[in-house]
């Protein structure tokens, strides 16, 4: 008789007689087996008590022994099938919450205690109505002392104020201003020498950052994914030492190479082999140095990957695995996969992750001229991963997926990750553009909360009025659809308020004029 | 303008809505706020050069817009942009 179920082969290394084995464990599992009675036992194996009772001691010591021996700790040795996996220590690192004190102090540290500086914001205070923010008036003290003045008396501070202020309310829009149009016109017309200016970014090799119109484009398009992701990545001051130039940079590389993805294919020379459908992975060397990886670790990540037993041709630090497709364990020698079985587990094997943070394809160590520090720029980005890895410094990794930002920060961050792209691609080619401007166009797309495209799926296409959406596409589909609803629209717009004949809310047109009469 | 000009309370919509409609109302014959004296004085070189030196005393023509921003600058209007 062969040996069929699990519960037969255990009934039977407990020593009961194979044919009682085979009728209990028919249509029953070890768990259902043990609570059986001796009555019932006897019933199944058409037997006398006298056995049926034996058989069922068997049982009940086997169970008991079971217990007994693992509540006192004795010699039971509980057997894994495979190592624990080895889980990476998260670090759960506190959220910061924005403390505006602490940051201006932080920005303004330089000149708060100044006398120039509590001059200056003792004369604001003077005039009633002090306007002049403290980031003004630490510059209007920047720009005091670099004149060479130690102090300013209180004549002088008072003009330097005055004048300050007419400049202030100057530079400060007018209410109804058409703050839209101007910000578009003022990117637009930059945005047409950059077409025709081709820029390339030659600081740092290897690694080449979409620029120029494009990536304008994508950005105020708010993609998910920009076409060429990229991430800068600082290590923690615990990974670094102060005096030990190499040793910092051997931190930054281990960390490359800890962040890189690493493949298969990238390690290993995969060799189908048709005849005897297995597949034969000669592993390199040298690639598994440079990745900081071993042949151990390759076998096991591969083993617990594919759920296979990967035979290697000697225990430890082997050169040439081999796999078989549908052999799980050393002892199952006589399977034999079929044709398509085997191609499947080559396209599987090749392209297995063993080692990386998804989507990083490239990390590269980069060495700051200025600061001698050893950061990281990659091809690829995945902020949420790298975020949670050990050893880096989060206030200062950055990555240029706006959409990846406001999924792991939120709007706030996706708003300044905006800007900064935006100013980062303008000053690239060599534009100046007003920061108000890339402002602007940063809170339109994130005023909703969401990140949106500007556009036909975006701000366009969710104006809350008929008529402007009417206006910009589509025309017959929205005012049939608002017809259908029975919507309304409120005439607070531009393109509406032209449409029916009105003179717009920007302007001149926004102005209400009353009579008030003169009381002589 | 020069740069130390305090911006009037007016934005410059607003005061070119104000000027406008009183303008408006002078051209259509809305009797005036300034006396006709103060505007031969202010005007008077134009006056001359419309009419002759003879004629400058007797006759008075003026632009409405130019008689509205007078107003304006003398602050005559009895237009503002809130009720109160």
């Amino acid at each position: 008789m062969v040996v069929k179920s699990a519960t037969k082969k255990k009934l039977m290394d407990m020593l009961v007689p194979e044919e009682f084995a085979h009728l209990l464990a028919d249509d029953r599992k070890w768990d259902n087996v043990k609570v059986l009675t001796a009555q019932e036992i006897a019933k199944i194996c058409e037997t006398d008590s006298e056995t049926a009772a034996k058989v069922h001691q068997i049982i009940v010591n086997a169970t008991k022994s079971a217990r007994s021996s693992s509540i006192d700790g004795g010699n039971l040795t509980v057997v894994r099938r495979r190592k624990r996996r080895t889980v990476r220590p998260k670090v759960e690192q506190e959220l910061e919450a924005y403390d505006y004190e602490r940051k201006m102090i932080g920005n303004l540290h330089e000149f708060v205690e100044n006398p120039i500086f509590k001059a200056l914001e003792k004369a604001d205070e003077a005039t009633g109505s002090p306007i002049l923010t403290e980031r003004v008036l630490s510059d209007l003290t920047k720009a005091v002392i670099a004149r060479d003045k130690v102090k300013v008396t209180k004549k002088q501070a008072e003009s330097i104020i005055e004048q300050a202020r007419v400049a202030f309310s100057r530079a400060r829009i007018d209410p109804h201003e058409a703050a839209g149009i101007l910000t578009a016109q003022s990117i637009g017309e930059p945005g047409t020498q950059m077409t025709m200016r081709t820029f390339h970014y030659a600081g740092v090799a290897t690694v080449n950052v979409t620029q120029g119109l494009p990536r304008i484009i994508e950005v105020v398009d708010a993609r998910k994914i920009p076409q060429t992701p990229t991430m800068t990545i600082y290590l923690d001051d615990s990974k670094r030492s102060e005096d030990d130039e190499k040793k910092n940079e051997l931190e930054a590389k281990k960390m490359a190479a800890a962040l890189e993805v690493t493949l298969t294919k990238n390690i290993a020379d995969l060799n189908t082999d048709v005849a005897q459908r297995r597949l034969v992975l000669n592993l390199h060397k040298g690639n598994l140095k440079q990745r900081n990886m071993t042949a151990d670790e390759v076998r096991d990540k591969l083993g617990r990957a594919l759920r296979l037993y990967i035979e290697a041709d000697k225990e430890s630090n082997p050169k040439v695995l081999t796999i078989v497709p549908g052999r799980q364990t050393e002892s199952d020698k006589d399977v034999i996969p079929s044709y398509t079985e085997l191609l499947q587990l080559e396209d599987k094997v090749k392209d297995l992750r063993l080692k990386g943070v998804p989507s990083i394809q490239r990390a590269n160590v980069q060495l700051d001229d200025e600061t001698g520090e050893h950061y990281l720029t990659t091809i690829g980005s995945n902020l949420t991963r790298v975020s949670d890895m050990d050893g880096i410094d989060r206030s200062r990794t950055y990555t240029n997926n706006i959409m990846e930002i406001y999924d792991f920060l939120g709007i706030e961050a996706a708003r300044q990750a905006i800007v900064n792209e935006l100013k980062l691609t303008l000053e690239g080619a060599r534009l100046e553009v007003d920061d108000r401007h890339l402002l602007m166009v940063a809170d339109v797309m994130t005023s909703e909360g969401a990140v949106r495209a500007i556009g036909r799926h975006g701000v366009s296409g969710t104006k809350h009025s008929i008529l402007a959406r009417a206006a910009f596409e589509v025309t017959v589909n929205h005012l049939l659809r608002a017809g259908i609803v029975g919507e309304r629209d409120r005439l607070t717009g531009v393109a509406e308020n032209i449409i029916v004949g009105q003179p717009i809310s920007l302007g001149t047109g926004s102005v209400e004029l009353y009579y008030v009469p003169r009381e002589n | 303008m020069n740069m130390t000009q305090i911006q009037s309370e007016h934005t410059r919509f607003e005061r070119a809505r104000i000027i406008g409609a009183r303008a408006l109302q002078i051209g259509m014959g809305a009797p005036l706020n300034a006396s006709e004296e103060d505007l031969r004085k202010e005007f008077k070189s134009e006056l001359i050069s419309l009419f002759g030196v003879e004629e400058a005393n007797i006759r008075f023509v003026l632009d409405p817009l130019k008689i509205a921003l007078f107003e304006y600058e003398r602050n005559l209007i009895p237009i503002d942009t809130s009720p109160e």
